[in-house]
């Protein structure tokens, strides 16, 4: 390797650092360190000038790395790492120190801070000695998006993204597309029916050599990460020959079996040999293999004028490589048997809001005619009821946002059906977003629709007549309002699909409070737990057909950004010394986003594109054989090694911090920018998380003399690595009770929460601690 | 089968024939009473006016003695029940059991095992079997058309509740059909009967009582069956009123369903205490 | 005399079946409870006092009790383990302490 040669450059920050620290004295000191070519003072390093300073030094091959002392890192370290880019050398031979946000700008005493800055310099270039020349790390990736679930959402993503030139493979777990949008009779607001644009759609997806669409198919397993996952897909059998199938229709006559169609929500049958509703794709029967009677029955197959029934149809298997995912998996309505006041399921003219759509529909169970399930009588009076089961503690507590406008526009349905029928809408609060405020007026106006601001506790129905009685209080008059209906519409509210919950349970893809895929609302609306798998339509959160189309814009967008030619990711990898692991699998335990694999010989291995750079593996292994590329033990331990814990003198104790980067460092920068100044004993040094930090080095921290050891990181559950924290924090309580067996007090090691905004709590800790440690007295290791 | 037993305030006063009916039907079934020595007010309706501690230091004061063995309780009226119920399910939160104990440690009581407790109605059907009741039966109350009135406290919250639907519950009417009665299906199942305003605003309570009585007499009812003494005294005790305050006419008996059990599995009408209703039952009599 | 375990810190190393405590020993005396899936010393008379299990142990868990003719109860020797370095803590029986730091070499 040859000894380093490194550049020092010391930045005065015009005049920021160089009015409370003596810089000339420092270069000075630092000039003549071991290891050291060249040392140059500069007043600003970040201007075109300083930069070009740099870059010269490096382009001139006097250094080989480069240790600026100036501002926080967070601020221009990437403006350093791009000048190092530039002149050709890798970007990670480059060490900070922070002697502005972390030094001068919050010690007030100028010897003190001079002597810190000496501190930190010092440690910087022991750390630098340790930097390797890394470049970031490439994978090809595969230029393949599947897409799970055929209904408007998926369907209208798979469109997308092969417009955009990718290819996709589109599966739906039914026999039919266009999932509940074709359950519907009408979409709002312009009534116009969903066969329309589904067709429109489905045309353009067949004429697409980009989209490979099988239905009956669902997801088995799926293992792998952004660019690479590895899907296993299971078709179930049909029973019956797609190519040979003309759907003549002569079977189903002769079927003796009957199914519930669960199209129609059980509210009508077929025989277990049937055409689906909807968009059946494709255009072939389907035999439900719990209904059908067999080989001993066989009467469809000699029906089949074109030999199309096959009894033995076996499932298939196959595995195939896609670069990301996208879930669009849809709702189910919630289930109103919960809400049992209402009566659904036992007064047969309740129903909820999906089955009345079928019951309007032509191809429903009534043939598009609005009657009573109970005796077939045309309906003159019905009554709606909304939130039922949303905005409910007990049931769900959001709200299902379409509800109110489904019923809107169902009022229109009576309308056109029973133009003389009565109407009564039960509610809480009318949600009519945007344009849907004209359905609203028109309900009113124009289909006079009575609207009673209050929920019927319960539901009657009368023995004889199966009239159902409601009761409830008008809340805008006060008055006690009871009316009969013929039939009443219960507007139930959207939950995730069932299918949706097995499938993250068998892909480990942890779900949300509302057991919606959707993450972090404002940041990852499309991203769900787990890295490439993104969700679509109300797979993600209730919402209505066009934005459901949106959504999927969105995820199929989303999608995309996954699938370049080629996956650059940044080398700060952890890697794995085999010569001394114990294959304890520590490492795998403790990965929050199960990276860690295992390689042919046994050992653990990570797989790099699922790999979130957490370093929590580094931090757990016993053995220290992990190593996280540039925030390595050996290169944290060079700084605990070069720290000297007397640096401000014998008597003053001296703190030693670790830092995690994404709340702890950061609110500690801000000392300045809210004015707050603390004390010079305290030396940071920072880590990608708190879980990185493997308790060796504080050992080593206090073995060399350090008085006191702050460990901080963000709260529990506010972990960008989920888990970093709260083991950070375990593993310190293990140390303390052994310093403790040891007769050293475990107060000196300190755990600390630091929010991002925490400045305040931060400089009182300090405050208080270095106070503790004056009445403790030094650490017995110092000196 | 050994069970402590929390007659309440009323079923040794107004409420007697529930309990002679309910001792007569226990025994014919094999069940032991033991009435839990120095019980107190159960704290079902005053007590939650004054603070909403002592309903539940009371429950706990009871279930502290029921943790002698045999370690559980059967609670004959449908407010006991409901408080007791709803005090042990509380008291398994430790933090809350704990500052209980601690609030009667001064009485000298510690709340330590959990304690069952039990409605008749769900120990006839569940402990000892609604096929073993059935199969006790010896005069079938043929004929009978009854409304099976279970009250509002006896299928709610799910969490106190004896196992059955909320709103739709079956295990009375599945009793009522199994001594040979016909249940009528009855949309108030559940409904409130007033009880507990009786003596604070008695026209609100009637109100609602009589909704009940209409219904019952629109579908033709023989008679009801309640499982509390508050319904009954709603429903039996005020019936008179209700006639002559609205100026119409009832004249539905109301039993106790260990009354029905009773009489179904051949015990006395003597010994049932059915001389202590207002509505006399005696005319239904003739037909057992 | 024999390491022992303490039961609230040792975690059985996620209950594999073989602990680091067990994959270090050169006795082969430490393994795996089945029962309560923590470790324990399966020959306390075969033990020799490496402490080679008290050294590795993620956890911190294991302590080893020093022979009567080094110190008997009360005196203690507990290792904290560096990256680079052992800080060795001695506690007599009377209570008196004493430290060392040896640099392990075997990088």
């Amino acid at each position: 390797m040859g000894q380093p040669r490194t550049g020092v450059y010391v930045c005065g920050c015009q005049g920021e650092i160089s009015k409370r620290i003596d810089l000339h004295q420092l270069a000075a000191t630092m000039a003549k360190k071991k290891g050291v070519a060249l040392c140059r003072e500069h007043e600003s390093l970040c201007s075109l000038q300083g930069l070009q300073l740099i870059e010269d030094d490096l382009r001139s091959g006097e250094i080989d790395r480069v240790v600026i002392l100036a501002c926080s890192p967070r601020r221009h370290e990437e403006t350093f790492k791009a000048i190092l880019r530039k002149a050709g050398i890798s970007e990670y031979l480059l060490e900070t120190s922070n002697l502005r946000e972390q030094c001068a700008w919050v010690h007030e005493e100028a010897k003190q801070a001079y002597k810190k800055a000496a501190i930190l310099a010092q440690m910087s270039l022991a750390r630098s000695r340790w930097l390797e020349p890394l470049e970031p790390l490439r994978f090809t990736a595969t230029r393949r998006v599947l897409v799970v679930g055929g209904g408007i959402a998926g369907l209208s993503a798979s469109l997308d993204l092969a417009e955009a030139g990718v290819e996709v493979v589109l599966v739906e777990r039914e026999a039919f597309l266009g999932g509940r949008a074709a359950q519907l009779y009408r979409y709002f607001p312009r009534l116009c029916p969903p066969g329309c644009g589904i067709d429109y759609i489905l045309q353009k997806i067949r004429s697409n050599s980009k989209i490979e669409l099988t239905t009956l198919t669902e997801v088995k397993s799926l293992s792998g990460g952004p660019g690479n996952f590895e899907v296993t897909l299971l078709q179930k059998p049909r029973y019956v020959m797609p190519d040979r199938c003309t759907a003549c229709g002569n079977c189903a006559p002769l079927c003796p079996a009957d199914r519930k169609d669960h199209f129609d929500f059980g509210l009508s049958q077929t025989k277990a040999i049937y055409l689906p509703k909807g968009f059946p794709h494709p255009q072939s029967y389907v035999i439900d293999p719990d209904r059908c009677l067999g080989q001993e029955c066989s009467l469809c197959r000699q029906a089949c004028p074109v030999q199309a029934i096959d009894l033995e149809e076996s499932p298939r298997e196959r595995t195939i490589k896609v670069g990301s995912i996208i879930v669009a998996t849809g709702w189910d309505p919630f289930d109103a048997r919960l809400v049992e006041q209402f009566g659904y399921q036992q007064y047969p003219d309740v129903i909820n809001n999906m089955e009345f759509e079928r019951l309007v529909s032509p191809s429903g169970p009534t043939g598009g005619k609005l009657v009573r399930l109970s005796n077939g009588q045309p309906v003159k009076r019905i009554a709606f009821i909304q939130c039922v089961g949303s905005r409910d503690k007990n049931h769900l507590p959001y709200c299902s946002k379409v509800c109110c406008t489904v019923t809107l526009k169902q009022i229109k349905y009576v309308r056109e059906f029973a133009p003389e029928a009565q109407i009564f809408v039960f509610y809480m609060d009318m949600r009519a977003t945007g344009e849907y405020e004209e359905m609203y007026r028109l309900a009113q106006e124009e289909s006079q629709a009575l609207f009673i601001r209050g929920i019927p506790s319960r539901v009657i129905e009368d023995i004889n007549s199966h009239d159902l009685i409601l009761q409830a209080e008008d809340t805008l008059s006060g008055q006690m309002v009871k009316i009969g209906a013929d039939m009443v519409v219960l507007a139930t509210g959207m939950t995730p699909n069932q299918e949706f919950r097995q499938l993250g349970e068998r892909v480990g893809l942890p779900l949300e409070m509302g057991a919606f895929a959707s993450g972090h609302l404002q940041c990852f609306p499309f991203e769900s737990r787990r890295a490439g798998i993104y969700a679509a339509g109300t797979s993600q959160e209730p919402m209505d057909a066009s934005s459901a189309i949106k959504s999927a814009a969105g995820a199929a967008m989303k999608a995309l950004v996954s699938l370049p030619e080629e996956i650059v990711i940044r080398p700060t990898v952890p890697v794995l010394d085999k010569t001394k692991c114990d294959k304890c699998k520590r490492c795998m335990e403790e990965c929050p986003f199960g990276a860690w694999g295992w390689d042919d010989a046994g050992y653990p291995s990570p797989n790099l594109l699922q790999c979130r750079q957490c370093g929590i593996c580094q931090g757990g292994c016993p053995m220290k054989v992990i190593a996280l590329k540039h925030s390595t033990v050996k290169q944290t331990a060079s700084m605990v090694e070069a720290f000297d814990p007397s640096f401000l003198g014998e008597r003053e104790p001296t703190i030693l911090a670790f830092l995690c980067y994404n709340d702890a460092y950061p609110a500690v920068d801000a000392a300045c920018e809210k004015g707050l100044t603390y004390p010079a004993n305290l030396v940071a040094i920072r880590v990608p998380c708190a879980g990185s930090l493997n308790v060796a080095l504080v050992a080593d921290a206090l073995a060399g003399g350090a008085d006191g050891i702050i460990v901080a990181g963000c709260a529990s559950d506010q972990c960008h690595f989920v888990r970093g924290s709260d083991l950070a924090k375990t593993r310190l309580q293990n140390m303390q009770e052994t310093l403790q067996r040891m007769m050293l007090e475990a107060q000196r090691v300190k755990w600390l929460t630091l929010n991002i905004t925490d400045t305040e709590g931060f400089v009182r800790t300090i405050n208080d601690f270095v106070a503790e440690l004056r009445r403790l007295g030094p650490n017995p290791f110092k000196g | 089968m050994r069970y402590h037993y929390l007659p309440g305030c009323s079923l040794h006063g107004s409420a007697r024939e529930y309990a002679d009916s309910f001792q007569a039907v226990s025994s014919r079934l094999g069940i032991e009473l033991l009435e839990l020595k120095d019980w107190n007010c159960c704290g079902a309706t005053a007590a939650k006016a004054i603070t909403d501690e002592l309903p539940l230091l009371l429950a706990a004061r009871n279930l502290i003695l029921a943790q002698e063995p045999p370690g559980n309780i059967m609670v004959p009226c449908n407010l006991c029940y409901n408080n007791l119920a709803k005090g042990a399910h509380l008291l398994k939160d430790p933090d809350l059991k704990k500052k209980v104990n601690l609030l009667l440690q001064p009485a000298g009581l510690k709340l330590e095992t959990e304690v069952a407790v039990r409605h008749p109605l769900d120990v006839y059907c569940l402990d000892i079997g609604l096929a073993e009741v059935i199969a006790r039966v010896v005069r079938p109350l043929e004929g009978w058309k009854v409304i099976s009135y279970y009250g509002c406290l006896l299928t709610r919250p799910k969490e106190v509740a004896i196992p059955d639907s909320n709103y739709h519950p079956q295990l009375l009417d599945n009793l009522v059909r199994g001594l040979g009665a016909q249940p009528l299906p009855f949309s108030g199942k559940t409904t409130c009967c007033g009880g507990p305003l009786l003596l604070t605003d008695p026209n609100v309570a009637y109100s609602a009582t009589r909704k009940l009585l209409d219904e019952a007499r629109e579908l033709g009812a023989d008679c009801f069956v309640v499982t509390c003494p508050m319904c009954h005294l709603s429903l039996d005790g005020k019936q008179k009123i209700i006639e002559k305050k609205y100026n119409t006419k009832y004249d539905i008996p109301v039993f106790y369903f260990t009354q029905l059990m009773g009489l179904a599995l051949g015990v006395s009408p003597k010994d049932l205490g059915l001389k202590r209703h207002l509505v006399s039952p005696f005319k239904l009599l003739g037909r057992v | 005399m024999p390491p022992r375990v303490n039961k609230e810190k040792c975690d059985g190393c996620k209950a594999e079946h073989e602990p680091l405590c067990e994959q270090i020993c050169p006795g082969d005396l430490m393994t795996l409870n089945p029962e309560t899936r923590k470790a324990y010393c399966r020959s306390t008379r075969d033990c020799w006092d490496c402490m080679s299990c008290v050294k590795i142990c993620p956890q911190g868990a294991l302590e080893t009790k020093l022979p009567y003719q080094l110190g008997y109860y009360p005196a203690k020797l507990i290792p904290l383990m560096g990256t680079n370095k052992i800080t060795w803590t001695c506690i007599d029986i009377n209570g008196k302490v004493e430290r060392f730091v040896i640099k392990t070499r075997n990088d």
